[in-house]
């Protein structure tokens, strides 16, 4: 063990001095939540001295949505030239790299929600000790029950308040479900009721699971209070808060970005893309710069947005708080 | 009256007055700042209540285009409402609103609303008609209220907010400061008089107890080497003083006791002295008469004396002169005696026709005037012993020269010669030497009408006498021994110079004849 520490820790030594620097940005498939991140990413990189070119190869490989996909074109990139960094970017991606370079190479994730259950790393808040790192894609699960409840209170009494989670078997999507469960499980108040739709190769398969999502619909319909969106690449599309907006016969409480409380979730609560994507791009830096990924911690997100629909608010007869009002500040829609 | 009551009676005013002052500034002081920090306290809690819950929740519907629906406006100013109770709760005080039309909205406190609408209305009418960030403050008194408040109308909701404080409490607090203060600053006047009090007693009295005693033990004439005072100032420097003071008079009476009895021993010795000197000076006077007696005889012999030692000086010197006068004369006779030869020599030399003899003659002649003009040198000077050599000298050799047969135009005689005295003894044979080297050289040095130079020069050499006779004549023939020369004038000159005059002779023939003749001189 100490042996394969120092042998890292000298590749990373040789990273440093080689002015050349050479990066492989791994993406999972062309959302809009993988591109803000990876474009971000890329500013900072650029702000921080790296021009394409001078001192920096960036290679971009996309996946589209398929980790076998993404594991050939990882492994033809690691053949062709030698790699200082590898830049995963959403679940599939960052585990089809941590599989293939089996932490011979500094691997950094981003737009990951739950990287313990992919098992990208075992805890949140800790250094790993390995050659992987990276920004949790997620806020506190607590936080996001925590406002909902507050903005709908009063509104349900009697029982407990049902939320429908409709979902792809996408590993982030499962892990999500798994902790809103364990959480319901010790508040009696709310309980959520899922519908598993199988993950085809997003975002080719796109109808085949918007038609899943809307028989979903049809399945939830009189069992659930509010809709709840999923994490994962699925409920990151247009389409799928299209489809709630049309054929869902109850209000979504929590959308997964903006476009979700555009359409019509009463509020979405996410990490801020540039923060994220630049967040990143430090942390880079400083593996490029000498220091070993298993020394920096994962942490979750340090900036996120709220955004508020207030028609949906004032449909529902919510009064939004003068606190959460603020919060949103210029995120409010109609 | 004791000096420390003096001392107290002076001070208590000087104390007491200065802090009755401070007390009476130090609670005005007071009392001001309590009022004004009552009014800036009311100021910042209304103001943070109002921009923290009612300027930001307006402006947070104003952000959200929320402004006008009434759900909203309700919600938030409810909202507001709630967090006046907390902040009223936490921060004490009334806070209370009044619509624009004068009627309660709010009050922390359960107040009778028509007692606030009543006695409030005239000021939130007043504020109504100001600027909206206009903020008044003031101290109402009516019949329900005597308080000090701040109040500011917030335009957009046509609230008028208020927050006050009961005047009681505040004026409870200044008469507390009140209290207080007066109560300290007469503890403190107590306080500094009595410490003043101690110290002017530790300080001042006793040591001044202290300087009255020692001042009455000196009046007693008793001594005192140490006065209990060890302090710096002026009151220690004045037991320094009494202490040298009573030393000085103590040490005065000892010396003045010694000088009495000292006085009295000089009295008794200057008696026994006065009469010894009497007897002394009896005695004496007959001693000094006997001796004056003795010493007119002796003035007499010794005058006697003295006349018959002037007698025999005169004699003494009359017969001097007379000698002197002989000797005069026998100078002046043998010169002419000499004179005499000398012309007896010059007559047989013109009846001689031979010139060898006649220069012979001549020589001799000249050797003759040689010795003669001592005497005629020596004829009429005081000193018949000794002659001046310069004026001697000068003499021979101008004759010499002018009896010989050379050209004066073309032999010149050059004398330089020190003026000296000489003895006779000496100077007769220096005549001679002379004498022989310039008749030699007038003879010999300046052949076939030569022209030239004889220099005679005498100078003293300290004890010595240098004589250098040079000429630049043809010089004495090369072989020429002339130590060993069998002519009467050399073999004259050495011989003068060796035996009479007991000196060194050298010669040097280059560029003429020079002589350097050299002897001691005669210690006259």
């Amino acid at each position: 063990m100490e042996l394969y520490t120092f042998s890292t820790w000298v590749k990373n030594q040789v990273i440093y001095f080689r002015t050349l620097k050479r990066i492989i940005l791994l993406e999972t498939m062309d959302v809009k939540v993988v591109r803000d991140r990876s474009h971000w990413f890329q500013v900072q990189m650029k702000d921080l001295g790296y021009s394409e070119g001078l001192n920096m190869e960036l290679t971009i490989l996309k996946a589209n949505g398929r980790s076998q996909l993404a594991e050939s074109l990882l492994n033809k990139a690691l053949l062709k030239n030698e790699i200082d960094l590898v830049v995963t970017n959403a679940t599939l991606a960052s585990k089809a790299a941590k599989k293939i370079l089996r932490n011979r190479i500094p691997q950094l994730f981003m737009t990951v929600s739950d990287p313990v259950g992919a098992g990208l790393i075992e805890k949140i808040g800790f250094s790993t000790g390995k050659n992987i790192t990276g920004r949790v894609h997620n806020i506190s699960r607590e936080t996001k029950i925590k406002i909902v409840l507050r903005l709908i209170k009063n509104k349900i009494k009697t029982r407990p308040v049902r939320f429908g989670y409709i979902h792809s078997s996408y590993p982030s999507s499962v892990g999500d479900i798994r902790h809103l469960k364990a959480i319901a499980e010790k508040n009696k108040d709310i309980r959520f009721i899922s519908y598993e739709i199988p993950y085809k190769q997003f975002p080719v398969h796109i109808d085949y699971m918007l038609k899943e999502l809307a028989k979903g619909l049809k399945k939830l319909d009189g069992k659930i209070d509010y809709l709840w969106e999923p994490l994962g690449p699925f409920a990151e599309s247009i389409e799928y808060n299209k489809l709630l907006k049309v054929q869902a016969n109850v209000p979504v409480v929590y959308g997964v970005n903006k476009e979700s409380a555009q359409v019509g979730a009463l509020i979405y609560l996410a990490p801020d893309p540039e923060t994220e994507g630049r967040e990143v791009g430090e942390l880079a830096d400083m593996i490029l710069k000498g220091t070993h990924p298993g020394k920096i911690v994962v942490i979750p997100p340090i900036k996120f947005n709220l955004g508020i629909n207030l028609t949906t608010a004032t449909k529902m007869g919510i009064i939004i708080p003068p606190d959460i009002l603020k919060l949103a500040n210029q995120n409010l829609y109609r | 009256m004791r000096l420390q009551f003096k001392i107290f009676l002076i001070i208590i005013p000087f104390v007491s007055l200065p802090l009755f002052l401070l007390g009476l500034w130090s609670f005005n002081e007071a009392r001001k700042g309590t009022y004004q920090s009552t009014y800036r306290y009311l100021n910042i809690v209304l103001e943070s209540f109002i921009n923290e819950h009612i300027q930001q929740n307006y402006q947070l519907l104003l952000n959200a285009r929320l402004e006008h629906v009434q759900s909203y406006i309700d919600n938030y100013q409810q909202e507001a409402k709630n967090k006046a109770k907390i902040a009223s709760e936490v921060k004490g005080g009334h806070l209370f609103i009044l619509n624009k039309d004068g009627k309660l909205i709010f009050s922390s406190q359960n107040h009778e609303p028509a007692f606030i609408e009543t006695d409030w209305k005239t000021i939130s009418s007043k504020l109504v008609t100001q600027n909206p960030d206009y903020i008044l403050r003031g101290h109402l008194e009516s019949d329900h209220y005597s308080d000090i408040y701040t109040a500011r109308y917030f335009q957009p909701w046509g609230w008028v907010i208020f927050y006050s404080v009961s005047d009681s409490e505040i004026r409870t607090l200044v008469n507390n400061i009140l209290l207080v203060t007066f109560g300290v600053t007469a503890l403190c006047a107590f306080g500094g008089s009595f410490l003043i009090f101690i110290l002017s007693n530790i300080y001042l009295v006793h040591p001044v107890n202290t300087l009255k005693d020692a001042a009455s033990k000196i009046a007693a004439h008793q001594n005192i080497n140490t006065i209990e005072i060890n302090s710096k100032d002026e009151i220690g420097m004045l037991a320094r003083s009494m202490e040298t003071m009573s030393q000085s008079i103590h040490s005065y009476k000892t010396q003045r006791d010694l000088t009495e009895t000292l006085l009295l021993e000089k009295q008794d010795e200057l008696s026994q002295n006065q009469q010894k000197l009497k007897t002394h000076r009896d005695s004496l006077e007959d001693i000094v008469e006997l001796r004056t007696i003795k010493l007119s005889e002796t003035n007499k012999h010794l005058h006697q004396e003295i006349k018959t030692r002037k007698l025999a000086e005169d004699q003494i010197k009359a017969s001097l002169r007379e000698k002197q006068t002989l000797l005069d004369e026998i100078h002046h006779r043998v010169k002419n005696n000499m004179n005499v030869v000398s012309s007896l020599l010059k007559l047989q030399a013109n009846n001689i026709e031979d010139d060898r003899m006649k220069a012979i003659l001549q020589e001799s002649q000249n050797r003759v005037y040689a010795m003669s003009a001592i005497h005629e040198t020596l004829h009429g000077s005081e000193n018949l012993s000794e002659i001046d050599l310069k004026k001697y000298l000068f003499k021979i050799s101008t004759s010499i020269f002018q009896s010989s047969s050379v050209n004066p135009e073309k032999v010149k005689l050059k004398n330089d010669i020190e003026e000296m005295p000489i003895g006779i003894n000496q100077a007769s044979p220096l005549g001679l030497i002379i004498n022989e080297l310039m008749s030699n050289s007038l003879k010999y040095a300046f052949p076939d009408d030569r022209g030239g130079e004889i220099r005679v020069s005498v100078k003293k050499l300290d004890t010595a006498l240098e004589l250098i006779m040079r000429d630049d004549g043809v010089g004495i023939p090369t072989g020429l021994d002339w130590k060993n020369s069998s002519t009467l004038g050399l073999k004259l000159v050495r011989t003068l110079v060796e035996n009479q005059l007991d000196g060194s002779i050298d010669m040097e023939n280059k560029n003429g004849t020079k002589f350097t003749i050299k002897f001691n001189l005669d210690k006259s």
